[in-house]
């Protein structure tokens, strides 16, 4: 159990009461009030401060107004008691309110003089390892000082604050403390449909599903701004869906929302359960589900998982707005601190990733493959592949020579002057269907490779050596030289850049 | 206002954290428990349930039932 004690130059007994009644038993909390907040702090070992694993210490300079020099000795009081506290110091920041009339120029607003807040002192205050702020002028905001604020019962007993004041108080310290208290999550997974983006792909098509800045899908084009700045903070996403992988997928390259595919470090798209999804997840990212979020609009998925994955926290996405601002605030997508590396959390994890997959090349991946009793099925000039390879130029990215898409029409129109090679796949496990394209022009006994695709699904199977190995051999035998190598490197095709390097084709690529 | 006892008396009950009865001629005087902090608690839940805001006079003078009923009633 955690133990509280409140240092405060204002009555905070209704909060303590509050805080008994709404979270019992779970926290030990000791409240002492005194105008003078400064003299109470400076002699804080006669409350015997080693008893207590938090202190939380308001000075509302809102009611009370103080001037600069008392604040900076504030500050300074505070940071002395950092350095031998042991636990974890809260310190309010309610700031003065400025009896000056602001010059509307200038104007801070008129209530809060901002610049106390983060002045100098209070900057390094919290600097300090131990001490985070509480942030009362969120309180403030959210509610209004008009309904936060009773001065009348201020003065006659030095306790300013509304019942809805004391309960935001209260329940804002014990989710801290709790924060605090426990380890930050660290990996936030979302469903898709109808969580991500409004609709259902599977049913409605990438066209038909919804997510923009316009009332039908603002909801979740908020959700999605709301992940990417958690993102940018060091979250690591992921996905966890009920659905075809290429639907989803397909949704991502088609529409410009503002979340991207590769924003998601694991990917479980599949008809399996969640719980074995979310599991999968954890060990892939070698941490553990009690750092994870699960935001899901299905209550069935989210009770599952809540009642057999208890360390997961879940997060239920209704279509009310004011759910989505609620859950936005919780402080389990808060982190202590943000650090550079935190920034770039998502970038370090895909390098590590590649790390693995480069690992795994030379210890068994040829066993691997071996053993995968893998087929193929190379045809040319196919018209019946069209559709498929028409559509594969436009949304392959990875593993694409030349990212330009064709039609089937220019498909059957590039015949005339070359070939098309098309792959189909298949292993013991199942079919890959068509993943693989090779448009070669030729004049006469020399030949370009005008472009090479292919899907990512086929990748990591050696299978893109074997079928351009097999396409230059068969023209070798007729007599047709390979020329040239039509490639244009760009941010998402590292993949094929990475195999035009292991191919010692160098001088042919153009 | 209409002013009903049995609320007035789960107010009394939520502030002063133990079971009342309370009529219509209690007084400060009759509870133990209606010390300056229980006075604070009674004042912070009578103006969250009727919505209202009391001025510093009215605060002073919540010290008997009959007196809570004739300031909310003006309200």
């Amino acid at each position: 159990m955690n133990s509280i004690l409140i240092l405060s130059d204002v009555v905070l007994d209704p909060v303590v009461k509050e805080i008994k009644l709404l979270y019992p038993g779970e926290a030990a909390i000791d409240a002492y009030y005194e105008e003078d907040i400064i003299t109470r702090l400076l002699n804080i070992n006669e409350l015997d401060p080693g008893k207590y694993n938090f202190l939380f210490i308001h000075s509302d300079q809102v009611f009370h107004q103080k001037d600069q020099l008392w604040q900076q000795t504030y500050y300074n009081a505070v940071a002395g008691i950092s350095k031998s506290f042991t636990g974890n110091i809260l310190v309010s920041n309610a700031c003065s309110r400025s009896w000056k009339a602001t010059p509307l120029k200038l104007s801070l607003g008129n209530v809060f003089d901002t610049g106390a807040i983060y002045n100098d002192g209070f900057t390094r205050l919290t600097a300090q390892p131990n001490v985070y702020v509480f942030d009362f002028m969120d309180l403030c905001m959210s509610l209004g000082t008009q309904s936060l604020y009773n001065y009348n019962l201020g003065h006659l007993y030095q306790m300013p604050y509304t019942k809805p004041a004391i309960k935001l108080i209260a329940g804002q310290l014990m989710s801290q403390v709790s924060f605090l208290a426990h380890e930050e999550k660290k990996v936030i997974i979302v469903d898709c449909d109808n969580t991500l983006w409004k609709g259902v792909v599977g049913e409605d098509g990438a066209d038909g599903i919804c997510c923009d800045n316009n009332a039908e899908g603002i909801l979740h084009y908020q959700l999605q701004l709301f992940l990417k700045a958690r993102k940018e903070e060091g979250f690591l996403l992921c996905i966890c869906s009920k659905n075809n992988e290429a639907d989803v997928k397909e949704v991502f390259d088609k529409k410009n929302l503002p979340l991207k595919w590769n924003d998601f470090v694991i990917k479980k798209i599949n008809w399996d359960d969640k719980i074995n999804n979310i599991i999968d997840t954890g060990k892939e990212l070698n941490l553990g589900i009690d750092s994870f979020i699960f935001i899901d609009d299905n209550l069935f998925e989210l009770n599952t998982v809540k009642e057999i994955l208890t360390g997961v926290s879940c997060i239920h996405l209704t279509d009310n707005y004011v759910d989505l601002l609620h859950n936005m605030n919780s402080f389990l997508f808060r982190k202590r601190q943000i650090l550079k590396e935190d920034m770039e959390k998502t970038a370090q994890y895909e390098l590590e990733k590649l790390r693995k997959n480069e690992a795994h090349d030379f210890i068994d991946l040829d066993e691997f493959i071996a053993n995968l009793d893998i087929s193929l099925d190379i045809r040319i000039n196919d018209t019946n592949d069209f559709p498929r390879l028409a559509q594969m130029t436009g949304k392959t990215n990875q593993f694409n020579f030349n990212k330009h898409p064709y039609n089937e029409d220019e498909l059957a129109a590039f015949t005339e002057k070359g070939r098309i090679y098309s792959l189909k796949v298949s292993d013991k496990y199942g079919d890959y269907g068509t993943v693989g394209i090779i448009l070669i022009a030729i004049n006469d006994k020399t030949a370009v490779m005008e472009n090479y695709l292919v899907s990512c699904r086929a990748l990591g199977k050696k299978i893109e050596y074997t079928f351009f190995d097999h396409v230059v051999a068969g023209l070798g035998a007729e007599g047709i030289e390979l020329q040239d190598i039509r490639f244009k490197e760009n941010d998402k095709n590292l993949p094929a850049q990475k195999f035009l390097k292991s191919i010692n084709y160098g001088n042919k690529v153009k | 206002m209409e002013i009903k006892l049995n609320e007035l008396n789960d107010i009394f009950s939520k502030a002063f954290n133990t079971q009342t009865n309370i009529t219509a001629d209690s007084v400060r005087e009759d509870f133990e428990t209606w010390d300056s902090i229980n006075q604070l608690n009674l004042v912070v839940e009578l103006e969250d349930f009727y919505h209202v805001r009391f001025t510093m006079d009215e605060i002073k003078n919540i010290i008997s039932v009959k007196n809570i009923v004739e300031i909310l009633k003006k309200k």
